[in-house]
């Protein structure tokens, strides 16, 4: 009796041990294909441009970008992401300082030209990746009312290491660092964590 | 022309179609068939005329007369013009929040001025200076 008693209570321990790998294994491979399927991203909501994701991340120099939205960029002469606007104006009437530290915001004439009155051009403004430090300065100087807002912080997937572990998320005080869908994946793969696209 | 987030527009009496084109600081005219009709303004920071900061004017209205009123941000202000771009008065940033990021215009018949501001929730009304053509508030 004590036989039988003791191989019931084996049989039902080793069920229950069999039943908590498998839970915990497909816990763990749901986990991890989450994770395979999503990204880490910048927030632009949250995001306050507060400089750490310069000083944060694991990469020498930021894998965090400064990037602009053309559709919303007014592509004004004077643009307040470019120009330090408090810096002693010229004849012209424009700033002489810029605002990013690393000059890497750049500005090309883009439609027709008027070389008489550069107030009647319209300038496009780009990043110049290699430069930018994602320190969020221009982010900070285009948000409304100054400027227009199209300037945001975006993570680059072609420079992030993509480790699985941002050093930058713990770091954020504004909890701007968010997992999002790898970017391509079609609708049914992709989960719901994060709410921004890129 | 590239529009953007600050674009707005309002058609004259003579369906000659008025929009803000705030990347060259400016007021643009056109046509209903498309064909650019000329317009006013600069971009500069000395002069009550020209079109302060990064993309100005941001609304416009236009009045039966013919005048144009105009409105900026940073700081909130609207101005009106005559048909010819020359600046007849001033409503000034004290009547308006500096958070704006537009101020909606209209203007009546009689040509009063009603500012919309989305930050304050409120519209005022500003009527025309007796003899002078320009706004001034009440």
């Amino acid at each position: 009796m004590s036989d039988q008693t003791s191989r019931r209570e084996f049989l039902e321990r080793s069920a229950r041990w069999v039943g908590f790998i498998g839970i915990g294994g497909a816990a763990a491979v749901l986990a991890r294909r989450a994770a395979s399927d999503t990204v880490f991203q910048v927030d632009p909501v949250r995001c306050a441009a507060c400089d750490l994701c310069r000083t944060s991340c694991v990469l020498s120099l930021s894998a965090v970008k400064a990037v602009n939205t053309f559709s919303q960029c007014g592509y004004c002469q004077l643009c307040p992401a470019y120009y330090d606007v408090a810096s002693q104006p010229d004849a012209m009437g424009l700033p002489t300082g810029k605002t990013c530290p690393q000059d890497a915001l750049k500005r090309r004439i883009v439609g027709d030209v008027d070389e008489e009155d550069p107030n009647n051009n319209y300038y496009e403004y780009t990043i110049d990746e290699a430069l930018c430090d994602g320190c969020g300065k221009c982010v900070k100087a285009c948000r409304p009312p100054a400027g227009n807002g199209s300037l945001h912080l975006e993570i680059r997937y072609s420079r992030c290491h993509e480790c699985d572990s941002c050093a930058i998320e713990p770091a954020c005080p504004e909890n701007a660092i968010v997992r999002i869908p790898v970017p391509g994946l079609p609708p049914a793969e992709q989960h719901s964590e994060g709410n921004q696209t890129t | 022309m590239l529009p953007n987030g600050s674009l707005d527009m309002d058609v004259d009496a003579k369906n000659i179609v008025y929009a803000t084109d705030s990347g060259r600081h400016r007021v643009a005219r056109w046509t209903l068939s498309g064909t650019p009709a000329g317009g006013f303004g600069k971009f500069g920071q000395a002069k009550l005329e020209d079109f302060v900061g990064c993309c100005n004017p941001v609304n416009l209205a236009v009045a039966r007369d013919g005048k144009i009123v105009t409105a900026e941000k940073v700081a909130a202000r609207v101005k009106v013009y005559s048909a010819a771009g020359d600046l007849l008065g001033l409503i000034g940033p004290e009547y308006f929040d500096p958070k704006c990021l537009h101020l909606h215009l209209a203007v009546d018949s009689r040509g009063r001025i009603f500012v919309g501001d989305p930050v304050r929730l409120e519209i005022q009304v500003f009527y025309p200076a007796a003899g002078s053509g320009a706004a001034a508030s009440v």
